[in-house]
């Protein structure tokens, strides 16, 4: 096995090993938080700052050596250069692009137009301002 | 100078990526939102940009176009979803699946992530199997459970942002939390973050070991572009006279396309440079944008002036979106605020049932003012909550405040609900103003009987919650 093999692979188990402890992290992070919540206080935030600043803090070193190793890799040109077979077979090519693609284009773009039209007027641009400006915690993955 | 020549030549980005980092800065050009740690509020945010970028993120100035289509199709029953569809539409016919390979912040998250030396996974018929995945997505998560919910319980679940996007749980998410103003938001942290951020970092892990796996086997919005490639106005095209079909083109891609330009083909370009015959262009209908012919041949002054006209363009929305806006309304006296500890400025909101609400007016009781909105699904989940908090204490004061972002009639959608609690709507921000309300919602503010916050929250509450903040405010155990 080269030294290139085994740096990549290296990097391989750097990364999925951070990417594990993340997952533990905020896994353990929400299961402190339950037993709080079970011993009697309800209203216990289950992730605070200070607690997830603390997990951080622990996985940093391993980030840092994951981020180092990827530096060197990257100025170095280190990569998996092997050559793998493509299992797709004889490939048809797409020729000149018939007149009727065109026109249907052009179909297709007249309705798109008259469609923003006509949710511009029945309030539809309204209702994407809104949403997008009062936003819902639970839906970005908060609350 | 020769080796540091040539270490550039290898290393330096291509246009491809330079575009990739135009349109993502382009699309979060509300840069003072990150330092802020709030979202851009304005007019734009009507508007959907082409490529996944949501629209929580703190610098985003428009709509993320997936997030913007579940809503519309949670309220298809106020037809409302025209619009989205319509621009949907426009994109997919002009650009296809370019916005992916082009315009899509995501997708450039990915190669970086991808540029990481690890051994990778090549393609082959597992990749090409999961490529149809992400309609499964689009159709489950994007379309049916939004329409189905929304018809049949009258409120939205944008299934896609709530479960899987990790556009939301990393821009919108960890975005807002990263900014030490945010502090607060941690408070409302539970299964559905914990959920959604191992969600992003395994999809982040797959795009380590594989090309664009996000792109390539989970994202709706590029299945249903891809729909459009074949009609699209851009796009990569074959000149069949020239091409011998060796199928060096498709060993090349690093989607799981069959043939230049089918559904799965992002116009990434890497078949043009693999093409030994220059059969292969990138085209905008008739007019090559990239492609074999000699440099000669090629209108640099048209491409220099494209570039000027785009660099501008930024320039004047990095200035245009971060300018400062009015100071905030300094508090009336220093004892005054929305924080904990503070005492909550007084204010008066007519009521849906034709009397007046005045904050002052109830001093003595214990005031809860829950901010909702009818398009907001978290928020009309707790209401009955607050509904029973009430019935169980008829002596508190529960005050629900809808936006003054009024999508549809309030009072008709309250008429057969049953709540009895007192509703307002919002209509000069009065309300928010005072709680110092952010653009989250739901959120909750428990006044004491002095008028003093005990609470002040964006985010989901419980029953247990409300009888523990309500013990909290009255001073006694909870029950």
């Amino acid at each position: 096995m080269t030294g290139k093999r085994i740096y990549l692979i290296l990097q391989a188990a750097l990364w999925t090993l951070l990417a594990a402890l993340l997952i533990a992290g905020a896994v353990g992070l929400y299961r402190e938080g339950m037993a709080l919540r079970a011993a009697g206080d309800v209203a216990a935030p289950l992730f605070t700052r200070e607690r997830v600043a603390g997990r951080l803090a622990k996985l940093a070193p391993l980030a840092g050596l994951a981020l180092g190793l990827t530096l060197v890799g990257l100025a170095l040109g280190v990569r998996d250069a092997r050559r793998r077979p493509a299992a797709c077979g004889k490939i048809p090519v797409r020729g000149e692009e018939p007149r009727r693609t065109a026109r249907l284009r052009l179909v297709l773009l007249a309705l798109a137009a008259a469609m923003i039209a006509l949710g511009a007027c029945n309030g539809g641009a309204r209702d994407v301002l809104y949403k997008a400006v009062n936003i819902c915690t639970e839906c970005v993955g908060l609350g | 100078m020769d080796k540091v020549r040539t270490w550039w030549r290898a290393h330096r980005p291509s246009t491809r990526a330079l575009v990739q980092l135009y349109a993502a800065l382009l699309y979060n050009a509300h840069l003072k939102g990150f330092v802020q740690g709030e979202i851009f509020t304005g007019p734009t945010k009507a508007l959907c940009v082409p490529g996944l970028n949501c629209y929580s993120c703190p610098g985003a100035v428009g709509a993320c176009p997936l997030g913007a289509l579940q809503n519309a199709l949670a309220s298809a029953g106020h037809g409302a979803g025209w619009y989205v569809l319509g621009i949907l539409a426009l994109f997919g016919l002009a650009l296809g699946r370019t916005v992916c390979g082009w315009l899509c912040p995501m997708g450039l998250l990915q190669e970086l992530l991808h540029g990481i030396p690890t051994p990778k996974l090549g393609k082959g018929r597992v990749t090409r199997a999961l490529s149809w995945v992400k309609y499964a997505v689009l159709a489950v998560l994007v379309v049916a459970l939004p329409l189905g919910y929304g018809l049949r319980h009258g409120m939205p679940l944008p299934a896609f942002c709530k479960y899987l996007c990790p556009a939301g749980t990393l821009e919108g998410a960890v975005g807002l939390l990263s900014n030490p103003a945010n502090g607060g938001l941690f408070a409302m942290l539970g299964l559905a973050f914990t959920r959604k951020f191992v969600a992003l970092v395994l999809i982040a892990l797959a795009c380590v070991f594989c090309w664009r796996a996000f792109c390539r086997f989970l994202c709706p919005l590029g299945a249903l572009y891809g729909l459009f490639n074949r009609v699209a106005l851009i796009g990569v095209k074959v000149d069949a006279d020239r091409c011998n079909g060796c199928g060096a083109c498709v060993r090349r891609c690093p989607m799981d396309a069959r043939r230049v330009g089918d559904r799965e083909c992002i116009s990434c370009g890497k078949c043009v440079d693999a093409c030994a015959r220059g059969a292969i262009a990138l085209c905008a209908g008739r007019a090559v944008l990239s492609g074999p012919k000699p440099a000669a041949e090629r209108p640099r002054r048209a491409r220099r002036a494209v570039r000027a006209a785009a660099l501008m363009a930024l320039v004047a929305a990095l200035v245009a979106f971060n300018l400062p806006g009015a100071p905030k309304q300094a508090a009336p006296e220093a004892a005054v605020g929305s924080a904990v500890g503070e005492q909550l400025a007084d204010f008066t909101l007519p009521l849906l049932d034709g009397t007046t609400f005045r904050l002052s007016e109830h001093r003595g009781q214990v005031v809860f003012i829950n901010l909702w909105a009818t398009y907001c699904a978290p928020c009309v989940r707790e209401m009955p909550c607050f509904d029973r908090l009430k019935a169980g204490h008829p002596e508190i004061e529960v005050l629900a405040v809808h936006s003054s972002l009024v999508t549809e009639d309030v009072a008709a959608y309250l008429a057969d609900k049953g709540w009895a609690l007192d509703f307002a709507v919002d209509e000069g921000d009065a309300a928010l103003q005072a709680i110092d309300g952010s653009a989250l919602l739901p959120q909750t503010v428990v006044l004491d009987g002095d008028g003093v916050v005990v609470y002040n929250q964006a985010g989901s509450v419980s029953d247990e919650i409300l009888e523990e903040l309500l013990a909290r405010a009255s001073g006694a155990p909870p029950a």
